[in-house]
């Protein structure tokens, strides 16, 4: 079996002996086969929105008509990562021409923190700066090149303070953004003291942008009575409803939420679509109109969280052959400056820094470090990829310091019958699918 | 969007689609929905089918009236003209002395979007006929091209192929088929930019820049248009209307190596552009020019020197590696700074040398591997 996506002559190959394995007794045979025999898995089909999309008549948030009398609205960000904002002065920016509304924490009506899980997202900074790109007001225009322009009028008083951006500094300072977790089985400590050879590496994982294809954007129409209709590119529609009805100050019900396609998200619009929302909801009921907001791309960076960046390290006990007795690994995830998702995606990552190699009597430690950084937040794979490199990487040492091929000591490590338990108690049960695909493709690959 | 890319080009210039042809089209694909192995694979099976437009696309035009000739309007009322003719263009340009000029828009809108500038008054300078051709020319006795100002990088990569491969293959990491296909060689000589890609190769292939305004036109070599950062020869009342590039002579030869951080879609930390002939065993007609070590790209006269009419020896190029970094001192900013950068460019140096002294063993990255 090679790849499912290949459409060359090689692929066909590849189809055809996909086919003959789910036709087979092979564990894959019962989901990809329907009850008349009839192949699903492997068979291509369009997209319902392919036309739509290859002409450009999808409609994404942007292109979604308002009245002529809707308003744009720009955000005024932090240029600094830590400080004090002691005064802001924006007469100059309501003065501007085609300016509607000016808003700031003070003008919120309801909730003010809109963390997702736990709190510790303010809306629009009160008073401590904990990022470059934080909120600090918004302004609504006729234009958006008004709003935008209206937003360099301000004046900003701030007090500034040294930015802490080192995560392994500030996790060693206990500087986290939630309780650091263990996740510990067997005596590792003895382990290493009497291990044949112990081996230890180091490895830094960068972040990375979302690089969604539409940015952030959404549309907020102020409806009947108190209520609003919320046009979002958004990962978690129910949870903005929520936040924006918090914010308002209004019941659920009086929000309704749509998201007609995504225009990408990887986890950047899981939680940090919701900031927007809640402003353009805010100026929608203060203004009655129909309010835009789409961060140009540039501030959609500065403003927005990404994937975590880790620094992990691994002491691991190892015997002659390469395989790992026992260990100790860190993993610190650079949060950002507030919780957001990080207290599972750290989880995550410390869940699978086994990867699919039995650690032995190991210890996994997450440390959940506080930067002044935009929040990282949700990313394809959600600290799994952060979890497994450091593993990865300690096979690729293992392999250098006994002198074997990497793939043998992976083979070596893998989970098997009396090494399947994780180093967080679970039980392996399909221990041999790993020895089945590893050397499927040990065969089939090029 | 990359797709598009890919179904204007084997529309415009029907060929096999090759790993290259494919992957200058993907270029400026920065998207990760699906990975970039399925895009491939589809692009790949396009070969299989003949293309058809489908009924659902939309053949409609848009339907607009272009702005010709001047309007009695008053000075800062909003303007889009379309000239077609130079005359037209220069007076237009008269006429409306705080209009930009605009091309492929590829820079200049950038003034718009990130520095938020109204730019109300465009004229647009891509329609014009004589700025859109290419025309086989002899100037100050030497036989070339005219290339017309508004020509885009996609429309002259064939005259680069055929004549100038290691100009062609520069094309090939400047911006992205996206950009090439809009952006032309006179917006990327009139901006002036220090890292602009193809002023270094010009300067190396001693070429010519056409200014013209009301009452004609005037030549000059580009080394004397540019004269400080962002700063050129151009008047008020003048639009660049050809670039002059002359014919390699056949024992000439040209390399070209840019560095930037990414393949596509980058612009230059550092740009080498390197012209020479070997005779009687020494190097003569050297001209070695460079982006991004200086205000505006810029011949290295000093390092010139030390080469010509030298044997290819390693002490000649150790004599011009330090002559170069005596007569450059390039500025640090995000894309290197200023170690760096002298570091580099001694190390394209060292490369010519190299590639000198192992003839026919040139190392040059056409694709990736996947
Ligand atoms: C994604 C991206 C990647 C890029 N990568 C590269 C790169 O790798 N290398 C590189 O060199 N550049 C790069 N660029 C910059 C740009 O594409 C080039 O500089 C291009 O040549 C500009 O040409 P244009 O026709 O788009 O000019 P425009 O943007 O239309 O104009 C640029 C300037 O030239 C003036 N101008 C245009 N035509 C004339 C004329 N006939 N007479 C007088 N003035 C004129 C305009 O008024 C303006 O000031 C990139 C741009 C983008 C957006």
């Amino acid at each position: 079996m090679r790849t499912l996506t290949k459409l060359d002559g090689d692929s066909s190959r590849a189809r055809r002996e996909l086919h003959d394995h789910i036709q087979g007794s092979g564990p894959l045979a019962r989901h990809t086969v329907d009850s008349h025999g009839q192949r699903q898995a492997g068979a291509s089909s369009f997209h319902e929105s392919a036309e739509k999309h290859v002409t450009g008549k999808a409609t994404y948030i942007d292109d979604i008509k308002t009245p002529q009398d809707a308003l744009h609205v720009a955000l005024g960000l932090s240029p600094v990562a830590h400080g004090t904002l002691t005064k802001l002065e924006l007469d100059a920016v309501r003065q501007a021409p085609g300016v509607v509304d000016v808003i700031t924490l003070h003008d919120v009506p309801g909730h003010t923190d809109i963390g997702p899980v736990f709190p510790g997202d303010p809306i629009f900074v009160d008073q401590e700066i904990s990022y470059a790109g934080q909120c600090l007001f918004a302004v609504a225009a006729t234009s958006l090149q008004a709003a935008r322009q209206a937003v360099k009028l301000a004046t900003l008083h701030i007090d500034e303070q040294p930015a802490s951006l080192d995560p392994v500094a500030a996790a060693g300072r206990q500087e986290v953004v939630r309780p650091t977790h263990v996740q510990e089985r067997g005596d590792w400590q003895t382990t290493l003291q009497q291990a044949e050879q112990t081996i230890e590496g180091e490895l830094f994982i960068g972040g990375q942008e979302h690089f969604y294809l539409e940015g952030q954007a959404c549309i907020v129409v102020p409806t009947e009575d108190e209520g609003v209709m919320v046009h979002t590119s958004n990962q978690h529609p129910s949870e903005t409803q929520k936040l924006v009805a918090e914010v308002l100050g209004i019941p659920f019900h009086a929000v309704t939420v749509e998201v007609r396609r995504m225009g990408g998200g990887f986890g950047g619009k899981e939680t940090q679509a919701s900031p927007w929302a809640c402003i353009a909801a805010i100026i929608a009921r203060r203004t009655g109109k129909a309010t835009r907001l789409r961060l140009p791309r540039s501030e959609d960076m500065r403003a927005t969280g990404k994937r975590h960046p880790f620094h992990n390290r691994y002491q691991l006990a190892i015997d002659a052959q390469g395989v790992i007795k026992g260990g100790d690994i860190t993993v610190i995830g650079d949060c950002g400056y507030s919780p957001d998702l990080s207290d599972a995606i750290v989880d995550r990552a410390m869940f699978h820094a086994d990867n699919a190699y039995s650690l032995g009597d190991a210890r996994v430690t997450g440390h959940r470090a506080k930067t002044h950084t935009a929040s990282n937040t949700a990313f394809r794979g959600f600290g799994g990829p952060q979890g497994m490199m450091i593993i990865e990487a300690a096979m690729d040492d293992i392999a250098r310091r006994v002198g074997e091929d990497p793939l043998t000591i992976r083979k070596r490590n893998f989970y098997r019958e009396g090494r399947d338990t994780t180093h967080y108690g679970q039980q392996v049960d399909q221990k041999q699918l790993l020895h089945t695909l590893v050397d499927t493709l040990e065969t089939s690959s090029d | 969007m990359s797709l598009f890319t890919l179904h204007s080009q084997q529309q415009q210039r029907p060929a096999p689609l090759t790993p290259e042809r494919l992957e200058a089209a993907l270029g400026g694909n920065l998207c990760r929905c699906t990975g970039y192995r399925p895009i491939r694979d589809a692009a790949l099976s396009m070969q299989e089918s003949s293309w058809k437009a489908p009924q659902w696309i939309d053949a409609s035009q848009p339907a607009h009236t272009p702005l010709t000739a001047p309007q009695s309007a008053e000075a800062n009322t909003d303007l889009f003209a379309q000239p077609t003719t130079l005359s037209q263009l220069t007076e237009l340009r008269r006429h409306y002395p705080s209009a930009r000029l605009v091309a492929g828009a590829t820079d200049l809108w950038l003034e718009n979007t990130q520095r938020l500038a109204l730019l109300n008054q465009l004229i647009d300078v891509t329609r014009v006929d004589e700025l859109r051709h290419i025309e086989e020319s002899i100037f100050d006795e030497q036989p070339g091209w005219w290339v017309g100002a508004g020509v885009t990088y996609s429309q002259l990569e064939p005259l680069l192929e055929t004549h100038y491969p290691a100009f062609a293959h520069l094309l090939h990491r400047l911006g992205s088929q996206q950009v090439r296909n809009r952006g032309t060689l006179g917006g990327n000589i009139a901006n002036a930019s220090p890292i602009g890609d193809t002023p270094p190769v010009l300067l190396a292939l001693n070429a010519w820049v056409e200014l013209a305004n009301q009452d004609g036109s005037r030549a000059l070599p580009l080394s004397d248009f540019l004269l400080d950062y962002k700063k050129t020869a151009l008047a008020a009342d003048e639009v660049v209307s050809r670039i002059f590039i002359p014919q390699l002579a056949d024992d000439a030869v040209l390399k070209v190596w840019k560095l930037s951080k990414r393949r596509e879609d980058d612009i230059s930390a550092v740009l080498g552009a390197f012209h020479y002939r070997i005779g009687d065993g020494v190097m003569q007609d050297v001209r070695i020019s460079f982006g991004g070590m200086a205000a505006i790209p810029k011949r290295a006269l000093q390092t010139e020197a030390a080469l010509t009419g030298q044997p290819i020896a390693k002490e000649n190029f150790q004599a011009a590696q330090r002559a170069l970094s005596e007569e450059f001192q390039p500025m640090s900013d995000v894309r290197g700074t200023q170690h760096y950068r002298h570091q580099v460019a001694a190390n394209l140096l060292e490369r010519l040398y190299l590639s000198l002294s192992v003839p026919n063993q040139e190392v040059m990255l056409h694709a990736y591997a996947h």
